[in-house]
C-alpha cells in the first residue's frame, strides 16, 4: 500500500454487544473516533445503521455523505453464538453412515460436562445434555462405509440416499448436514449426497458436507461442526444480506468483512457458508484489536483481558501472533475449527458476592444489566463487584460513565452490609475490600492458568485491559501475576469493534493425516514429496478462498504448520514449518522445535522421542493483508464532544487501598488531561467518559500520543 | 508489592478473605496437575476416560484437594500416603526431591493397574505436604495382557506389586527401578509416558505449592489447608444433623468369579446416627477364589464414589468428608479380601457394585429431606464390561488396547428429570469416550455400529438413561485376541428407586462370520448364529469376518412407570428410545398415529393396577394426600408420620411405628420380560414387585436371591429417644 491510498476515506469497525453496538472509525490520518448506539434486538442491522449515522454526525456529515467514503467495514458479531444459545437456527437434518445416527447425541459423553466449572462437576443432579440442534428423528442413515485409509468397504446406496433426501425435503427442512465416517479420507459418498440434494431440492436447501466444512479426524466433532454450520448458515446469510443491502442503499461501496473466531476476516458473501467459524467472533475482536495496537507499540507478548459485566475473557499474543486452539466447546457442543484460545471465567462487574459456609464467594451468578448492581438503583439488592468498587471509592457515584448515570452509594453499602459484612462480622469497608481481593484473585487464577499453566512467564508479557470493569481491576489482577506494564488502550471501551477493522483476511485449510516418523533419523518414515504435494493442495484451497474475498494471489502470505505428538499420545501441539518446499533438514528442525515446545510446556525431561513422533494434521494458514492506516492522534473534537474541557481542575478523594488496608488520599485526573511525558505516581484515579482506571500505590500512570494509558509497576513484588 | 497477610496473619486465624484466595490457589494447583497429567499421558484411559486422580495432601496423607476424576481413588490416595509414612519413613526415609511409586492393593491402591506416584513437598527443609497422582495403566504385568488376571488364585500372579518404592531420588528418576518396572510390563513405552506424566504433574504441584507458601507464608497456607478440611467436615455434619436417624439397606449381586458362574452378594447397611455415618458390610459373601474381590482400600473408594455426588455435591471434597464416616467390614469378605486373595478385577466387580449400593443407601437417606431429596437417584449403569483387543496391526507391529466404550450405559433417573442417555460411569465426574475414527486409526478393527439400543432405559415416572450397543470386526488382519470381563449380564444391577424399574442388563455376543449380514444395519444380538458370551468369557479369538457385539446396562428409573407423563413416553417413542410395545407394556401408554390416546392410556394403566392387585379393582385412588404437620415424604409415594408409622400417599396404612412397610405391601414375583426385553436373571435370582394394596402403585422393584427374604430397605426413627429405648 502506498500512502496515497489513505489520503481520503474512513475505516470502520462494528461490534454488536448485548447492550450496545460499538462503532470505531479511523480516518486516513489514523485519527480514531468511537461511538456507541443501543443494540436493537431482532433488527440488529438497524442498530448498526444508527451507530454509523451517529459517527457520521460526530464527523459533521450525514450518513449518505459518510458511507460512500468508507473504504472498509469490518464487523464482529455474536449473531452465530446467540442463534445457537437461543436455539434460533434453521430447521436442519443430518445424514450419516448407517449404524452411527447417534453420534451427535452421545457426544462422546462430553455433552453434559461441557461448560461446567470444575467445582461443579460433582453435582450430578444438575447434569444435562444440550437441547439437540437436530431432533433425533431428523437423522437419516445411509448404507455406505469407508475405512481408515479411504477404501470403500460398503458400496454407497444411491437409492437409499435419494429416498432419505426426498423424505427430508418433503418434511420441509431448511438445511441438510452430511457427515459420513472417514469422509475426509474419501469424500465421494458425501459429494454424491450433495448432488442428490442439489438435484432434488428447489435450490433453497442449505447443504454442508463435512469433507468441505471440516475435513479432520474425529466424527463427533466433525458432525457437530457440520451440523452447526448448517444450523447457523441461513441465519448468518440472512443477517449479512440485510446489512449489506442497507449499507449499499446508503451509498457504501467499500469492502465488507466479517470477523471470524480465529481472528481473521472473511468476505460477507462467504460468511453464510462458513458460519461455524463465527462462533466466538465477539471476544475475538478485542484480541485482534490488541494485536494491532501491540504492533504499533512494539509489544510482542501480550495478555489481553476483557472484564465486562458478567465474564472475564483472557487471550494471549505470543511473539506477535494470537494463540489459536484447534478445537473448542460452544454451547455444550464441541467443534474442531480453529479459534483464538480465549479462556473465560464468570467474573465481572455484575458478579454477585455471597457468603457460603462462612466464606465469601463471587459469581458465577451475575446481576446482568437488569437489575444490575445494587448501586444502579434498578431493584438489585444483592452486592456485586461494582458495588464494592463504589464503596471503596474507586468509582465516583456522581461521575459514572462521565456523569451520564448516577449511582446509589447507599444501596451499594446496604447490600454489602447486609449480605457480606454482617454475616462475617466485618466492617463495611473490609467486606468491600474482601470482594475486590477475591475477584482479583479469581481473575489472576485464570491468568495463571493460561500463562504459567502453559509454560509462559507472565513477567515477559504486557497486560492489556479493556471492557467496562477491566481498567478498574487490572492493577489488582496484574500485580498478583507480577506483570510490570499494563496498557489501557484508548479504544478500550470499544475494543472489539476496533479489532473488527484491524483484521486481515484469513483462511485455514487443514487435513488429518497420521504419519509416523522416527528411527535413526527423526524424519525416517516421512515421504518428503508426498508431504510437499499435500501442502500444495492445501495452499491451492487457500488461494481459491482468498480470491473469493477479493485478495489477489500476490498479496497472500502463507504459512505451513503441523500438529505433532509423541507416538501413542492423544494430545498434540501445533508446530510451524519453515517456509519453502519441504526437505529433510526442515523436517528435522520441525521435530526439534516440537521437542523444545513440548519440554517448555511440560518440563525438562518430559520429552519422549524414543517411541518416535506422529504428524496428525497438516495445515496451511493464508493471510491477505487488508489496507488500513496507521494509528494517529485522536480525531479532532472527540474529547470536547464528550463535554470535557481542558480547563477542569484536578481533584482528589479518599480511596481504600486493599493492599495496605487503609484509605489513601487519591488524586483524580481526567484521562485526556494527562500530558504527554507526564508521570503520575499512584494512587491515582483516571476518569474517562466511559470508564474509570485505578492506578494503585506501586504503579505509575502515563499516556502516549495515541491516547493509550500505561500503568507501570514501580515496586518490586 | 508486599502482602500484609504474610506478616500479620496468625496461623490459626486466617481471615475469610485470605482463606478464599489461598484455597482457590490450591484448587487451581490440582487442576493444573490434572491438565499436565492428561496432556503428557499417552493413554486414552487417562486422556478420554479420565481414569486417574491427583491432589494435594497434608503430611499425614489427609486429602486437601482432589481432582474431579475417578472417585474410586478419593479415599485411597490418603491410604497410599499413610502406608508409605508408616513403612518407609525410617528406611529409606522421606526426603526432599523423592517420589514413591505404589500399586499394591493391600497397601492402599484400588487394584494393581491403578499406579500411584506421590511426592513429599518440602518448604525451607520442612515436609509440609504431599502431591500425588494415580492413573490406570493398560498393562502392569502379571499373567495376562492388561493385568486383569481372570484365572488368578492369588495376588502374586496378577501383576507387579510396588509397595511404595522410591522411584525418584533427589529429583532424578532412579534408573535401576525404572528399568525394573519397564521390564515387567508388556507396554513399556505407554507405561513410561504415563509415569513421566505423573512425575511431571507432581513436579508442577510441588512448585506451585511452594510459590503459594513463599507468598503467604507456610503457616498461613497450612492453616488454610487444615481449615478447609475442617470446613467440609463441619458442613457435612450440619447436613447430617438435619436428617432423621435411620438405617438403610441394599443388596447387589455379582455373577461369575473368573473360575465359575457362582452368584455373590454384597450387602450394605448404612446407619445414620446424629452426625455419623456407618457403612456396615456384614452379610456380604465370603471372599471369592477369583479376582473379583477388593481390599479394604477398594471398599472405601467404592463407598465414597457413591456418596460424594449424592450427599455432598455442593461441599468441597477433601478429608473432612471422610471424617464422619466409619466403614465396618469383617475380614475375608468379598469386599474386604484377606491377603493373598486375587483382586485385580475388583474395580469393575466388587468396588463397582459397592458404589451402586452407596448410591442406593445414601439416596434413601437424602430422600428424607425436602431439599436434598432432589439428589436421590436410581442406579447408573451398574456394571462395566472390560474389553481388550490385542494382536498385530496391519503393518505387523504389536497392538493392544482397552476399549473404554463400555462407559456408554444409561444414567440413573432423578425425581424431577430422566437419567442421562449415555451417562458414563458414576465414579467418573468428567467422562469421555474416543471417536470411532480414532479407535479405528489406532487398531486393526472396524465398528459396524455404535448407537442407542431401544428399551434399555429403566422405566419409571422419570425413566433411566438409555444404553448404547456396538459391534466390531477385525479389519485388515485375519485375527485379533479379545478378552471380555464383566458382570451384570444376568443381574440387573441398575436398580430403580421408589418404584422405578431396573435398566437393561449388559450383553455380549460373538457372531462367527457375521460381518456381511450385520454391516451396520442389523443388530448383531438378533443374528441367528449369535453366541452368548456371558459375563466373563475371558479370552477368545476374533477371525476375519467375525463380529463381536456388546451392549451395556441402562439407568434405573425413578417412581412408578405408569405415572409417567404420556407425552414424555410419546417423545421417547418418536426419538427411538422406547418401542411402541414397551410404551404400552411398561408405561401403559397407548400410542396411535403419532399421539398418545388418552382414553386407551387410562384404561391400560387401570388394567396394570388391577393386574398388580391380582385382578381386583384398587380400593383407593392413587392420589397424593397432602402431608400433615410433622409428616415426612419419603419418595413420591411413602409418607412417614411423626410416630414413624408409614402410609402410602393414597392413604393406605403400610406400617406401624418400627414396622416394615413391605410386610403389608402386596409382593409378587414377576418374570424378567415384565421389566424389559433386555432384563435377564441368573438362575438363583428373582424379581419382586412390592405394590401398595390400596392404590396398586408400584412402591419398589427388587432384585433378590430366590431363597432370601425381601430386604428391609428403610428403618427411620423420627423419635430418637424411642429408638434408643427399643
Amino acid at each position: 500500500m502506498t500512502d496515497q491510498d489513505f489520503q481520503s476515506g474512513y475505516y470502520v469497525g462494528v461490534d454488536i454487544g448485548g447492550t450496545f453496538t460499538d462503532v470505531v472509525v479511523i480516518d486516513a490520518a489514523g485519527g480514531v473516533l468511537t461511538v456507541k448506539a443501543p443494540t436493537t434486538p431482532g433488527r440488529l442491522a438497524d442498530g448498526v445503521m444508527d451507530g454509523l449515522a451517529l459517527a457520521a454526525e460526530r464527523l459533521g456529515s450525514g450518513l449518505d455523505e459518510f458511507l460512500p467514503q468508507v473504504r472498509l467495514l469490518g464487523h464482529g458479531t455474536t449473531q452465530a453464538t446467540n442463534a445457537l444459545i437461543e436455539r434460533k437456527g434453521a430447521r436442519v437434518a443430518l445424514i450419516t453412515t448407517e449404524g452411527f445416527a447417534d453420534t451427535l447425541f452421545i457426544q462422546r459423553l462430553l455433552g453434559f460436562t461441557a461448560g461446567v466449572p470444575t467445582d461443579h462437576l460433582g453435582w450430578y443432579s444438575r447434569r444435562r445434555y444440550p437441547e439437540p440442534i437436530v431432533p433425533r428423528a431428523m437423522v437419516r442413515e445411509v448404507r455406505e462405509r469407508v475405512d481408515s485409509v479411504g477404501d470403500v468397504v460398503t458400496e454407497f446406496d444411491e437409492a437409499g440416499a435419494q429416498a432419505a433426501v426426498a423424505e427430508l425435503l418433503a418434511d420441509g427442512v431448511e438445511g441438510i448436514a452430511v457427515c459420513l465416517l472417514w469422509s475426509f479420507r474419501n469424500p465421494e459418498h458425501e459429494r454424491a449426497i450433495g448432488r442428490i440434494v442439489e438435484s432434488a431440492g428447489n435450490g433453497d436447501t442449505f447443504v454442508s458436507l463435512s469433507s468441505d466444512v471440516n475435513p479432520v479426524i474425529g466424527e463427533y466433532e466433525r458432525t457437530a461442526t457440520t451440523v452447526l454450520n448448517t444450523y447457523l448458515g441461513p441465519v448468518i446469510a440472512g443477517y449479512v444480506d440485510v446489512l449489506a443491502d442497507s449499507l449499499k442503499a446508503r451509498g457504501f461501496e467499500g469492502a465488507f468483512y466479517i470477523l471470524n473466531s480465529s481472528g481473521g476476516v472473511m468476505s460477507a458473501r462467504e460468511a453464510g457458508g462458513r458460519s461455524v467459524e463465527l462462533l466466538v467472533s465477539g471476544p475475538t475482536g478485542g484480541v485482534i484489536g490488541s494485536r494491532y495496537l501491540a504492533q504499533e507499540l512494539g509489544h510482542a507478548n501480550v495478555i489481553t483481558t476483557d472484564m465486562g459485566g458478567t465474564s472475564f475473557d483472557v487471550g494471549m499474543i505470543v511473539g506477535g501472533t494470537p494463540v489459536v486452539r484447534t478445537s473448542s466447546e460452544v454451547a455444550q457442543y464441541h467443534v474442531s475449527v480453529g479459534m483464538l484460545d480465549i479462556a473465560a471465567v464468570g467474573a465481572g462487574g455484575g458478579s454477585i458476592a455471597s457468603v457460603e459456609g462462612g466464606l465469601i464467594r463471587i459469581g458465577p451468578e451475575s446481576a446482568g444489566a437488569t437489575p444490575g448492581p445494587a448501586c444502579y438503583g434498578r431493584g438489585g439488592t444483592r452486592p456485586t463487584v461494582t458495588d464494592a468498587d463504589v464503596v471503596l471509592g474507586i468509582i465516583d457515584p456522581g461521575a459514572f460513565l462521565g456523569g451520564r448515570m448516577s449511582l446509589d452509594r447507599e444501596a451499594a453499602e446496604r447490600a454489602i452490609e447486609e449480605h457480606i459484612a454482617e454475616p462475617l462480622g466485618l466492617d463495611l469497608v473490609e467486606a468491600a475490600a474482601g470482594i475486590k481481593r477475591i475477584v482479583d484473585a479469581k481473575m489472576a487464577d485464570t491468568l495463571r492458568e493460561v500463562t504459567i499453566g502453559r509454560g509462559h512467564d507472565p513477567r515477559d508479557f504486557v497486560l492489556y485491559a479493556y471492557g467496562g470493569a477491566g481498567p478498574m481491576h487490572c492493577a489488582g489482577y496484574g500485580a498478583e501475576l507480577g506483570v510490570q506494564r499494563i496498557v489501557v488502550p484508548a479504544t478500550s471501551m470499544v475494543h472489539s469493534a476496533y479489532g473488527a477493522l484491524a483484521s486481515d483476511v484469513q483462511h485455514v485449510a487443514q487435513r488429518s493425516v497420521l504419519l509416523g516418523a522416527g528411527g535413526d533419523a527423526p524424519w525416517d518414515g516421512l515421504d518428503v514429496d508426498a508431504l510437499e504435494s499435500q501442502f500444495r493442495e492445501l495452499e491451492a484451497r487457500c488461494f481459491a478462498a482468498l480470491e473469493d474475498s477479493n485478495v489477489a494471489r500476490d498479496k497472500v502470505e502463507l504459512s505451513r504448520s503441523a500438529d505433532i505428538r509423541y507416538r501413542r499420545q492423544t494430545h498434540d501441539l501445533i508446530v510451524t514449518l519453515e517456509p519453502g518446499p519441504v526437505d529433510r533438514p526442515k523436517l528435522q528442525r520441525l521435530i526439534e522445535d516440537f521437542d523444545q515446545t513440548y519440554e517448555a510446556r511440560y518440563g525438562k525431561g518430559s520429552a519422549f522421542r524414543e517411541g518416535g513422533v506422529e504428524l496428525t494434521t497438516l495445515r496451511v494458514t493464508a493471510v491477505g493483508r487488508t489496507a488500513r492506516p496507521r494509528l494517529g492522534e485522536s480525531l479532532a473534537g472527540e474529547a470536547s464532544s464528550n463535554g470535557h474541557g481542558s480547563s477542569a481542575e484536578r481533584s482528589s478523594r479518599m480511596v481504600y487501598d486493599v493492599q495496605t488496608g487503609g484509605h489513601l488520599e487519591t488524586q483524580v485526573v481526567r484521562w485526556e488531561q494527562i500530558g504527554q511525558g507526564e508521570t503520575l505516581a499512584g494512587p491515582v484515579i483516571v476518569e474517562h467518559p466511559e470508564t474509570t482506571v485505578l492506578v494503585p500505590r506501586g504503579f505509575a500512570a502515563s499516556t502516549d500520543s495515541y491516547g493509550n494509558l500505561f500503568l507501570d509497576a514501580t515496586e518490586g513484588l | 508489592m508486599s502482602n500484609p497477610t504474610a506478616e500479620t496473619a496468625a496461623p490459626e486465624q486466617v481471615d475469610p478473605i485470605s482463606f478464599e484466595v489461598i484455597r482457590h490457589k490450591l484448587a487451581a494447583i490440582s487442576e493444573e496437575q490434572a491438565i499436565t497429567l492428561k496432556s503428557a499421558s499417552g493413554s486414552p484411559i487417562v486422556t478420554e476416560a479420565t481414569d486417574f486422580n491427583n491432589g494435594l495432601y497434608l503430611p499425614d496423607g489427609s486429602i486437601v484437594t482432589m481432582g474431579p476424576q475417578v472417585l474410586f481413588h478419593s479415599g485411597t490416595m490418603a491410604s497410599v500416603i499413610r502406608n508409605i509414612n508408616e513403612q518407609f519413613a525410617e528406611s529409606p526415609g522421606i526426603r526432599e526431591g523423592d517420589m514413591f511409586i505404589l500399586n499394591d492393593p493391600y497397601r492402599g491402591a484400588v487394584h494393581q493397574p491403578d499406579v500411584a506416584i506421590v511426592a513429599p513437598v518440602f518448604f525451607d527443609g520442612r515436609h509440609v505436604a504431599w502431591a500425588g497422582a494415580c492413573a490406570h495403566q493398560l498393562d502392569i504385568g502379571g499373567m495376562n495382557f492388561s493385568s486383569w488376571a481372570i484365572k488368578a488364585t492369588e495376588v502374586q500372579q496378577e501383576a507387579m506389586l510396588l509397595p511404595g518404592v522410591r522411584l525418584v531420588e533427589n529429583g532424578e528418576v532412579r534408573e535401576d527401578i525404572w528399568q525394573m518396572i519397564m521390564g515387567m510390563t508388556r507396554l513399556p513405552s505407554l507405561v513410561a509416558l504415563d509415569l513421566k506424566a505423573m512425575i511431571a504433574a507432581n513436579h508442577v504441584a510441588g512448585e506451585r505449592l511452594r510459590e503459594v507458601m513463599e507468598h503467604y507464608g507456610p503457616e498461613t497456607v497450612d492453616a488454610v489447608m487444615r481449615a478447609e478440611i475442617a470446613a467440609s467436615e463441619r458442613q457435612l455434619r450440619e447436613r447430617l444433623s438435619r436428617l432423621p436417624d435411620g438405617t438403610f439397606r441394599a443388596v447387589d449381586y455379582l455373577e461369575h468369579d473368573g473360575h465359575e458362574n457362582r452368584l455373590y452378594k454384597v450387602v450394605m447397611t448404612l446407619h445414620k446416627r446424629g452426625t455419623e455415618l456407618t457403612f456396615d458390610m456384614t452379610g456380604t459373601s465370603p471372599q471369592a477364589p477369583g479376582f473379583i474381590n477388593c481390599t479394604h482400600a477398594g471398599l472405601v473408594g467404592g463407598i465414597f464414589a457413591g456418596l460424594l455426588p449424592v450427599l455432598v455435591p455442593d461441599i468441597r471434597w477433601n478429608q473432612g468428608i471422610l471424617a464422619p464416616v466409619t466403614v465396618v467390614a469383617p475380614p475375608a469378605l468379598l469386599c474386604n479380601a484377606a491377603w493373598p486373595s486375587p483382586v485385580s478385577g475388583g474395580t469393575i466387580s466388587t468396588v463397582f457394585v459397592t458404589t451402586s449400593l452407596a448410591v442406593r443407601t445414601i439416596s434413601a437417606l437424602v430422600a428424607l429431606d425436602p431439599e436434598l431429596s432432589r439428589e436421590a437417584v436410581g442406579v447408573t449403569k451398574g456394571s462395566f464390561q472390560v474389553l481388550t483387543l490385542a494382536g498385530l496391526d496391519r503393518s505387523g507391529a504389536p497392538f493392544g488396547t482397552l476399549l473404554m466404550d463400555a462407559m456408554l450405559g444409561g444414567g440413573g433417573a432423578y425425581g424431577d428429570h430422566d437419567g442421562l442417555d449415555a451417562g458414563g460411569d458414576f465414579d467418573i465426574p468428567r467422562p469421555g469416550v474416543a471417536n470411532v475414527e480414532h479407535n479405528e486409526a489406532a487398531g486393526p478393527f472396524r465398528y459396524l455400529y455404535r448407537r442407542f439400543l431401544p428399551d434399555t432405559a429403566g422405566p419409571g415416572r422419570s425413566r433411566g438413561g438409555s444404553a448404547c450397543a456396538l459391534a466390531i470386526t477385525p479389519h485388515g488382519v485375519d485375527h485379533l485376541d479379545a478378552m471380555l470381563l464383566g458382570h451384570g449380564v444376568e443381574v440387573p444391577n441398575s436398580t430403580g428407586i421408589f418404584g422405578g424399574i431396573e435398566g437393561s442388563c449388559a450383553e455380549a455376543v460373538l457372531v462367527p462370520g457375521g460381518h456381511a449380514d450385520i454391516a451396520g444395519h442389523a443388530d448383531a444380538m438378533e443374528h441367528t448364529s449369535a453366541r452368548q458370551l456371558g459375563a466373563k468369557p475371558g479370552f477368545f479369538g476374533l477371525g476375519a469376518g467375525d463380529v463381536f457385539a456388546y451392549s451395556f446396562q441402562g439407568g434405573g428409573g425413578f417412581g412408578d412407570p405408569i405415572d409417567r407423563d404420556p407425552d414424555a413416553v410419546l417423545a421417547d417413542t418418536i426419538n427411538g428410545f422406547v418401542t411402541l410395545a414397551a410404551a404400552l407394556r411398561h408405561y401403559g401408554v397407548a400410542i396411535d398415529a403419532g399421539s398418545a390416546n388418552t382414553a386407551a392410556t387410562e384404561e391400560a394403566r387401570a388394567a396394570i393396577r388391577r393386574e398388580r392387585l391380582g385382578g381386583s379393582e384398587p380400593p383407593r385412588r392413587a392420589a397424593a394426600q397432602p402431608a400433615g404437620d410433622g409428616d415426612i415424604a419419603y419418595g413420591p409415594y411413602l409418607v412417614l408420620d411423626p410416630s414413624s408409622a408409614i402410609r402410602c400417599s393414597c392413604g393406605e396404612s403400610l406400617a406401624e411405628p418400627g414396622g416394615d412397610w413391605k410386610d403389608t405391601a402386596r409382593t409378587t414375583v414377576v418374570p424378567p420380560e415384565d421389566h424389559g426385553p433386555h432384563v435377564r436373571l441368573h438362575e438363583d435370582l428373582e424379581l419382586r414387585e412390592q405394590v401398595c394394596p390400596g392404590c396398586g402403585t408400584l412402591l419398589e422393584a427388587e432384585v433378590v436371591r430366590r431363597d432370601a427374604p425381601s430386604t428391609r430397605s428403610v428403618e427411620v426413627m423420627l423419635d430418637r429417644e424411642a429408638t434408643v429405648a427399643r
